[in-house]
């Protein structure tokens, strides 16, 4: 009961950690030319994957909490980023039933859009404000380099989440195991 | 778990649906402070980026040098053909020590003969670029020394080479600075040998424009560019870069720093010029200062 109560705080837990790294693979200063593709956004990555596979895992104030951070940490518009976050777990906790019936194509393309619908918001929105923002092709470019990197995300995270998932059936089996 | 998504009722759909919009709104509401109180709200960035990055340094050093170790096995490839490069330039640089032997030699001559005093104010302190802005948005990069280390907001930034770009934002430990390519970095320059005043302003690419010419005419690629000091924030006689135009007809700069490998840069601490607070006792007391103030003028 205990551990089944405990679960979705350990998992938020991990969430944040995992947040934390990807921000640090962000800002890690590794040879990266001027002008060149911009990297990722892996947080965006993680906290999709994360709310489509295990919504309770990732609940509404660790979403905001995780963009917050990210803004602060890469130097963007404060808010933004977070609201951008919040916008598309948000969208895909909502069709999460039907994603998860189809293929893994289905989800990817989704969260593709989501990333170029970012881009084209931020754009909007910065231009709404009169910031002088990277320029829509660079945030494009992001996009792409998100949409991208995704799969690879997934697969890091279900290499993580499928050792949970085996071990979790465990309480039942324990039983057997000590007889 | 999964049947807490599935099984939600609806009157805490709602609710949540509800939350969602006030979060939203709230986000909303920090963008808008974030644009219109920016000053405030960077330096709180500043100092939570002061307080948590550097703590994780041991992490961003060991990915920072697998990352160049890769690019340097890579070089490795071609270790032949630059060894005979560098041995080329060797030849002509041995030319040029001979070159500016004499010159300094020369100068201090020169300087002798006339008894110059030097300006003493530019010192600096060399940093270690810790991590870069890991964003589009911004052209920057994070470095270990801060106001601690002396380096003050708007000091230069140089590497081995020329001028990488201004500190914006300084914490305890930590600084950011600016690079000249960032679309917000303007830095008043002089191009040579023509000796024109222009603007270089950066957009997010790699060679950032040259802006406000007067007669761009007279500027031909490979011109050098230097910091002009206007404005008094950035020492003058810095090198910046060379003159190159650009496939769209626009003056631009290649800088000369190397911003694909920026280790170690150095902070230029400028001390503030003495200014001149009035007129010496000889001219006289000030006019217009009251009635009293001859005499106490005077007296000191």
């Amino acid at each position: 009961m205990s551990a089944g109560r405990l679960a979705p705080a350990v998992e938020t837990a991990a969430v944040l950690a995992l947040g934390v790294v990807a921000m640090h693979l962000a800002l890690t200063p590794v040879a990266r030319a001027v002008g060149a593709w911009p990297g990722p956004d892996l947080v965006f990555c993680l906290a999709c994957a994360w709310a489509l596979r295990r919504p309770a895992g990732a609940p509404l104030w660790a979403v905001v909490a995780l963009g917050l951070a990210a803004d602060i940490a890469l130097d963007r518009p404060v808010g933004l980023g977070a609201l951008a976050l919040v916008a598309a777990t948000e969208a895909l906790r909502r069709s999460a039933a039907s994603l998860r019936a189809g293929s893994f194509l289905g989800e990817w393309l989704a969260v593709a859009v989501l990333a170029f619908a970012w881009a084209l918001c931020a754009h909007a929105a910065m231009q709404l404000v009169f910031l002088d923002g990277p320029g829509l092709p660079a945030l494009l470019r992001e996009a792409a380099a998100t949409a991208l990197a995704y799969p690879f995300v997934v697969l890091l995270l279900a290499w993580g989440v499928g050792m949970r998932l085996r071990r979790s059936p465990a309480p039942t089996l324990r039983p057997g195991r000590l007889s | 778990m999964s049947f807490h998504g599935d099984h939600t009722p609806d009157y805490l759909r709602g609710v949540r649906r509800v939350l969602v919009g006030v979060v939203a709104v709230v986000l909303v509401a920090i963008f808008l402070v974030w644009r219109i109180d920016n000053v405030r709200v960077e330096q709180l960035r500043v100092s939570l980026i002061d307080r948590f990055v550097p703590s994780f340094e041991w992490t961003l050093k060991p990915l920072a040098a697998a990352a160049g170790l890769v690019s340097d096995f890579r070089s490795y490839a071609r270790v032949y053909a630059q060894n005979e490069e560098l041995r080329r330039e060797l030849l002509r640089m041995q030319g040029w020590r001979e070159a500016a032997l004499q010159l300094e030699q020369k100068n201090a001559q020169l300087l002798a003969l006339n008894n110059v005093r030097l300006n003493p104010r530019l010192t600096f302190v060399t940093g270690e670029v810790m991590a870069d802005s890991g964003s589009p948005f911004r052209h920057s990069v994070m470095v270990n020394v801060g106001r601690g280390d002396g380096v003050a907001d708007g000091a230069a930034v140089v590497d081995g080479r020329g001028l990488v770009g201004r500190v914006a934002g300084v914490g305890e430990r930590s600084a950011r600075v600016i690079l000249l390519t960032d679309s917000s970095s303007r830095v008043p320059a002089t191009v040579r040998p023509s000796g024109q005043r222009a603007i270089l302003a950066g957009d997010n690419r790699a060679t950032p424009t040259l802006d406000l010419l007067e007669q761009p005419d007279e500027i031909r690629p490979g011109d050098r560019v230097v910091t002009s000091g206007d404005g008094g924030l950035l020492p003058p006689e810095i090198l910046i870069g060379q003159v190159v135009a650009g496939p769209d007809g626009r003056l631009r700069v290649l800088p000369a720093a190397q911003y694909r490998r920026l280790d170690f840069v150095r902070v230029i601490r400028q001390q503030p010029v003495a200014a001149v607070e009035g007129p010496g006792g000889l001219i006289g007391p000030l006019v217009d200062a009251g009635p009293e103030a001859p005499a106490g003028g005077r007296g000191r």
